[in-house]
């Protein structure tokens, strides 16, 4: 008898631990697989790291407090090594062989415009922080949500920054791929109407080593210079200009990761026009309480440097707000998997944010039409041995200014 | 114009010595081993990157240009010992073409480990311009030339007048000869190789204050360095200060009379109708 108990106590254990265990707390819940093509090496390594910072430090608090509608998440990152080509094998690895729900998308449009008609082939929603214009435009789908602002946005608030303070002959120098001619001829376009003439525009490769023949280009009448170009390709233009005996404004697109001392000794000639404040205290103060809480969880001090000092916080909150744009969408929608895809995009559509811990840079709107969030931009310059904020300029002062030139909502989901 | 025409070929021969430096190191190691050394680039990338921590820590940037080497002399030996020296003779080239390939990733990915992917920069040690057709020309550039082609030249004194050089040019010629002569052959072969590495460690060393210093810098030069060694004749030296300087030469001039991206394309067509014309390249040896 005494046999038997202890037999089928074995037996029920046995088939607790193989079917019941597992059904105790959120572990027996599918989980959300969320995947993420980012810039982990190559050109662009600094903002894909930084991304994958913020994105993984979101998951974790999310997991902590119980995930997303119920089901934990898993973080799936894979390195896009700044090439459009490798990042879109990486992307569909993701769909196919991990079978993630949604995937995030690093800073490189050229990957973003690669991957947008294969998104939709797969049925699968992406995010992206690529910022060239057609993304959202004509080059985008349904499928796409961008969840920073894009170039052309920037540009409205450079020319509308420069005409105030910089003069009215521009000179237009970027990288000859589809971010840089964003920057530029964007540019050009909000400049005619504020009275700034471009005197010109030259586009050079991407880890041009020498600028010299491009600034040799340069006007002798241009006030200043707006440059496409990021990380590398900065700090080398800026260094050569004053090299050369340039002593104009450089209103570049991205500092990113550039340190003061890095832009040489014409540092306090360069301004910047992008989507987030690098120190705490240059976001408004609506904003800044939320910013000062996420930074402390991803590790970012107040002058917006990570643990290591070689990752700034410009750009990179877009990490962590992706995730919870996710988060946001499944949980109105009720999005159990891809069938539903069309309610989590319907819920996404024209949804409205406020500054918060979930939104820390600051308040936004995601565009019904185009799935562009519309949100501030800030206008840095360095000074004084330190990137500083001169501007915010909130995105309800950019949203009359940047009409959507598409309507996704007209198109057909599976 | 024409000022700004003189001043594009004083930056094309700028730029021409320092190629020809950092590709002659490249035909180097391919004279005499027949290795294709595809981890060059992140060799002048280590150059780089090494000459911003001295220049950080020692406040100098001089120091670096004698310590690069010796830094690039100690990793370009690991190379070698590690793999290379197994696989020289009698492999086909694709074998260490393979090997080379391999230590690219492993140099820029622990370079990307220990520096960031951040770009930075070294103060210009010499922050002096000097007056040139009418314009206004960096001396530091005028510098980085001149000590490019002072390492060349040595480097020629070095092959043609020492024991140590004659042993490279015997092995070069035939290694079996030489080795039934009584030449080391395994250690010119690895001396060879630490001395092209090296070059590679140099030209990213006098690079570094005239540009930013990021991981993957070496992408931006390699390519130029292997049409260069290409076009000048695998293996020859004075064929290599030509074809760097003819690649920079004609980028220069034409990218002030036209787009650069243009006059790039265009320069890249003459290097092939050069190659056309002697297909061995512009100089045998």
């Amino acid at each position: 008898m005494k046999g038997k108990v202890l037999a089928l106590i074995s037996i029920l254990a046995f088939v607790l631990v193989l079917f019941g265990l597992p059904g105790l707390g959120t572990a027996g819940v599918k989980p959300l697989r969320i995947g993420a093509v980012y810039d982990l090496t190559g050109a662009l390594s600094v903002y894909g790291s930084g991304s994958n910072m913020t994105a993984k430090a979101a998951v974790e608090y999310i997991n902590k407090r119980g995930g997303i509608a119920g089901r934990p998440v898993e973080y799936i990152v894979e390195d896009g090594a700044t090439d459009a080509a490798t990042g879109i094998r990486k992307f569909r690895k993701l769909v196919l062989k991990d079978r993630c729900d949604f995937v995030l998308l690093s800073c490189n449009s050229a990957l973003a415009v690669g991957v947008i008609p294969i998104a939709k082939q797969l049925n699968t929603i992406i995010f992206t922080e690529g910022t060239a214009r057609q993304i959202t435009g004509t080059k985008g789908n349904r499928y796409v949500f961008r969840q920073i602002n894009n170039a052309e946005m920037a540009a409205i608030a450079m020319a509308k920054f420069a005409a105030r303070k910089l003069g009215k002959n521009a000179f237009g120098m970027g990288a000859d791929y589809e971010w840089g001619h964003s920057v530029v001829d964007t540019a050009e376009k909000c400049f005619a109407p504020l009275g700034i003439k471009m005197l010109g525009k030259i586009f050079s490769p991407i880890g041009t080593v020498d600028f010299v023949p491009y600034l040799s280009k340069v006007p002798k009448e241009a006030d200043f210079i707006v440059a496409g170009y990021f990380t590398a390709d900065v700090v080398k233009l800026v260094n050569q200009a004053w090299e050369l005996g340039l002593r104009i404004p450089i209103f570049v697109g991205t500092l990113e990761s550039i340190r003061y001392k890095d832009l040489g000794p014409g540092a306090d000639l360069v301004w910047c026009g992008t989507y987030g404040s690098r120190s705490l205290d240059g976001y408004p103060e609506d904003v800044r309480p939320f910013q000062k809480k996420y930074r402390e969880i991803v590790g970012l001090d107040e002058e917006g440097w990570d643990r290591s000092g070689k990752i700034s916080a410009d750009y990179i909150w877009a990490g962590w707000e992706g995730i919870f744009w996710i988060k946001k969408g499944v949980e109105e929608s009720g999005w159990k998997s891809k069938k539903d895809n069309l309610k989590f995009m319907e819920a996404l559509e024209g949804a409205k944010v406020a500054a918060s811990l979930e939104f820390p840079s600051g308040p936004k709107i995601m565009r019904a039409e185009d799935h562009q969030v519309i949100g501030d931009t800030y206008i840095l310059k360095a000074e004084n041995g330190k990137i500083v904020t001169k501007a915010c300029i909130r995105g309800k002062e950019i949203l009359p200014l940047y009409p959507p030139n598409v309507d996704f909502r007209k198109e057909k989901v599976r | 114009m024409l000022n700004t025409i003189a001043l594009s070929l004083v930056n094309g021969v700028v730029w021409g010595c320092i190629l020809a430096m950092v590709s002659v190191g490249l035909t180097l190691i391919y004279g005499q081993l027949e290795i294709i050394n595809i981890a060059h680039g992140a060799m002048y990338a280590i150059g780089a990157v090494t000459a911003f921590y001295v220049s950080t820590l020692l406040g100098s940037w001089a120091y670096s240009l004698l310590i690069s080497p010796l830094v690039m002399a100690a990793i370009a030996m690991a190379i070698y010992g590690s793999s290379l020296r197994y696989r020289i003779v009698g492999y086909p080239v694709a074998v260490t073409l393979i090997i080379s390939y391999g230590f690219m990733f492993i140099l820029e990915q622990l370079t990307l480990l220990i520096f960031g992917g951040a770009p930075r920069c070294i103060p210009n040690p010499l922050p002096y311009e000097v007056g040139l057709f009418g314009g206004k020309y960096p001396i530091y550039r005028i510098f980085a030339a001149a000590f490019s082609l002072a390492v060349i030249g040595a480097l020629l004194a070095f092959l043609g007048k020492t024991k140590l050089g004659l042993w490279i040019r015997a092995t070069n010629q035939d290694h079996d000869t030489a080795s039934a002569m009584g030449v080391p052959v395994p250690t010119v072969y690895m001396f060879t190789f630490i001395l092209g590495s090296i070059l590679a460690a140099l030209g990213g060393t006098l690079v570094a204050p005239m540009t930013s210093i990021t991981h993957n810098m070496g992408a931006e030069i390699i390519i130029d360095s292997f049409i260069v060694v290409i076009v000048a004749g695998f293996g020859s030296i004075p064929g290599t200060i030509v074809a760097a300087l003819i690649l920079s030469l004609t980028t220069g001039f034409f990218s002030v009379i036209m787009d650069p991206v243009l006059a790039k394309g265009i320069s890249l067509a003459v290097m092939i109708g050069i190659l056309y014309l002697k297909p061995e390249g512009i100089m045998r040896y």
